[in-house]
């Protein structure tokens, strides 16, 4: 049986995954629609640092989340949150899991606008809709899949985020211990039987997530 | 409403990749024919008036507004410009149905823009009874007439049209080239057409453009410039025709004939079993047309015109003879042997013969479309 620790657990990872893929996605949407649709000057070099954090060890993403947030950043000031610290909160958590997961989300929905006929958008626009109208009538219906298949992706990603995670957010259980911090600790004081279900857990997650994505992307 | 002329002056430079457009024309009224080889910059200069590119310097502008200009730093956005585009292929939206592609421009105008009625236009391209159809099913005319038709809904000021037709079966395409004459006549649009298609710029055009390297040569009533062509640059194997809107006057059931007339000249034709008066396209493949310069008696076909001939055209191996029938102008395709035996010139009274199985009848209405 599951204990009410356990559903606690994958509930928080569930929305820690959930809430930072939720936060990054308009950038991604953002970032996407730049890379798919326009050309300029340091289009690599942008290219490159969004890149980034699909090839940096979490933890370094995770330090720089914990220098930008720290108390009296720039950052912190100008987001007007005061003394109001979101380091070592499932909040930290959620924005470590989305920017760690941001590339992947990024790659899927860029190529999901670059297979859109930009024929069909200049008719749109022909035809009288403006710019953001042609974007939500066509460009996003017409690349809805692809999106949907690298939030998913995405999201798997961000459930198994762990090194950002523990350094911004800490291995505080019932609050930011999510199911990789949990498999981490349940390990180190030797608790193997929690370990394997939260590792059953895991499996299973990334079995759903995988299929889904996979039936999106066929066809 | 009478369209103005020079409704629409266009005087553009553009550099693309593989050549500048340098664009310098003043559009008249009526429907006018874009001509010129592939990669002669129709496209682009389409794109420029659309808005789906930015010229690097001059002007457009249409009914004394500016859509673009350098020195005033004025650049329209496409949704802005009222110019409708219709492309090679018909770019309808997968996503949406053929009813919801058709009303895709209507919805977004306002009460005071809206001067043509979707409902009329679906009646007018015969598309009723595909409204409620998945686009991915449609064939290629059907695609264009939906892809004209919502074109056309968004009531736009001029109608541009990129070789509509070129996916288009023969049948349909004279369906369509009817349907857009008359949505020309009863909305007053003006159509600027890019084609590379002989009959259709006979058929269809009033005016005609020349585009050369990315230039526009010369632009004129069509009648002026017309055999200025270069043949062989576009006369590719197409089947040369007159296409003719003529007049029922009498079915011969017995004798599997009806008679027609148009300005008067009347036609014997293969039986159409129409009632007195509706008009039947009617289409004269200029091989078909024999000419003599005397009456001719005790022959077997039925049509015996005297014409006189307006203008002669060498065309490859053939000559193309345009000769006048009491206003209505009949292409013949004869050899150069002909001309030079039977001493042919403009202005020269001859005998036009066609047989009544060489008229050709095309349906108007969607069932065999």
């Amino acid at each position: 049986m599951l204990h009410s620790e356990e559903i606690q657990i994958f509930f928080l990872s569930l929305r820690v995954a959930g809430i930072g893929i939720f936060i990054c996605l308009p950038f991604a949407l953002t970032a996407g629609w730049i890379l798919s649709r326009k050309e300029f000057i340091g289009k690599s070099l942008f290219d490159t640092l969004l890149s980034l954090p699909l090839v940096l060890p979490p933890v370094v993403t995770g330090y720089a989340l914990l220098f930008l947030f720290s108390n009296g950043s720039i950052l912190n000031r100008w987001l007007g949150l005061g003394s109001i610290n979101i380091l070592f909160t499932w909040i930290a958590a959620a924005l470590a899991a989305g920017i760690v997961s941001f590339p992947i989300m990024i790659r899927s929905i860029e190529s999901a606008f670059s297979n859109v006929d930009k024929n069909l958008e200049f008719v749109s626009r022909g035809l009288g809709a403006g710019f953001w109208l042609t974007f939500f009538k066509i460009t996003l219906p017409l690349s809805s899949k692809g999106i949907y298949a690298g939030i998913i992706l995405a999201f798997g990603r961000a459930i198994g985020e762990f090194g950002a995670t523990i350094v911004v957010a800490g291995n505080i259980p019932g609050k930011t211990q999510t199911l990789p911090l949990a498999i981490f600790t349940s390990l180190q004081i030797g608790d193997d039987q929690a370990a394997i279900r939260y590792i059953l857990f895991s499996v299973l997650l990334a079995f759903i997530v995988l299929i889904s994505h996979r039936k999106l992307t066929n066809n | 409403m009478e369209i103005k002329d020079n409704y629409l002056e266009v005087s553009v430079k553009k550099k693309t990749d593989d050549f500048i457009l340098h664009a310098d024309v003043q559009f008249h009224s009526g429907i006018s024919a874009i001509f010129g080889p592939s990669g002669s910059g129709k496209t682009t200069l389409f794109n420029c008036i659309s808005g789906n590119l930015s010229p690097d310097e001059g002007s457009i502008k249409a009914f004394d507004r500016f859509l673009f200009s350098s020195d005033f730093g004025i650049n329209i956005n496409p949704e802005k410009r009222r110019i409708g585009y219709v492309m090679q292929d018909s770019s309808l939206f997968p996503h949406l149905s053929v009813s919801e592609n058709i009303y895709y421009g209507y919805k977004y105008l306002k009460e005071s823009q809206k001067h043509i009625e979707p409902d009329k236009l679906i009646n007018l391209f015969g598309i009723d009874h595909l409204m409620a159809r998945d686009v991915k099913n449609l064939s290629g005319g059907e695609k264009q007439r939906v892809s004209l038709a919502r074109t056309l809904s968004s009531s736009p000021d001029i109608l541009l049209l990129d070789e509509p037709l070129v996916s288009v079966d023969s049948f349909s395409r004279n369906y369509i080239l009817k349907t857009l004459r008359d949505v020309h006549k009863q909305f007053q649009i003006p159509i600027i057409y890019v084609t590379h298609s002989f009959s259709e710029i006979l058929t269809f055009a009033d005016y005609i453009l020349f585009m050369k390297f990315g230039k526009t040569t010369r632009y004129g009533e069509l009648r002026k410039l017309f055999w200025e062509v270069e043949g062989k640059e576009f006369f590719d194997n197409e089947e040369l025709q007159t296409v003719l809107e003529v007049c029922v006057l009498e079915n011969f059931i017995d004798k599997g004939i009806t008679k027609s007339s148009v300005n008067g000249s009347v036609f014997s034709m293969p039986l159409v079993n129409k009632p007195k008066d509706s008009i039947v396209n009617i289409a004269i493949h200029a091989r078909d047309v024999i000419l003599a310069n005397h009456p001719i008696e005790g022959i077997s076909a039925r049509n015996i015109f005297s014409a006189t001939i307006t203008d002669m055209k060498s065309l490859g191996r053939s000559v193309i003879v345009l000769s006048d029938i009491n206003g209505v102008s009949i292409m013949s395709e004869i050899t150069h042997e002909s001309v030079d035996s039977l001493g042919l010139e403009i202005g020269d009274l001859v005998y036009l013969i066609i047989k009544t199985n060489s008229i050709y009848i095309q349906p108007d209405d969607d069932s065999n479309l």
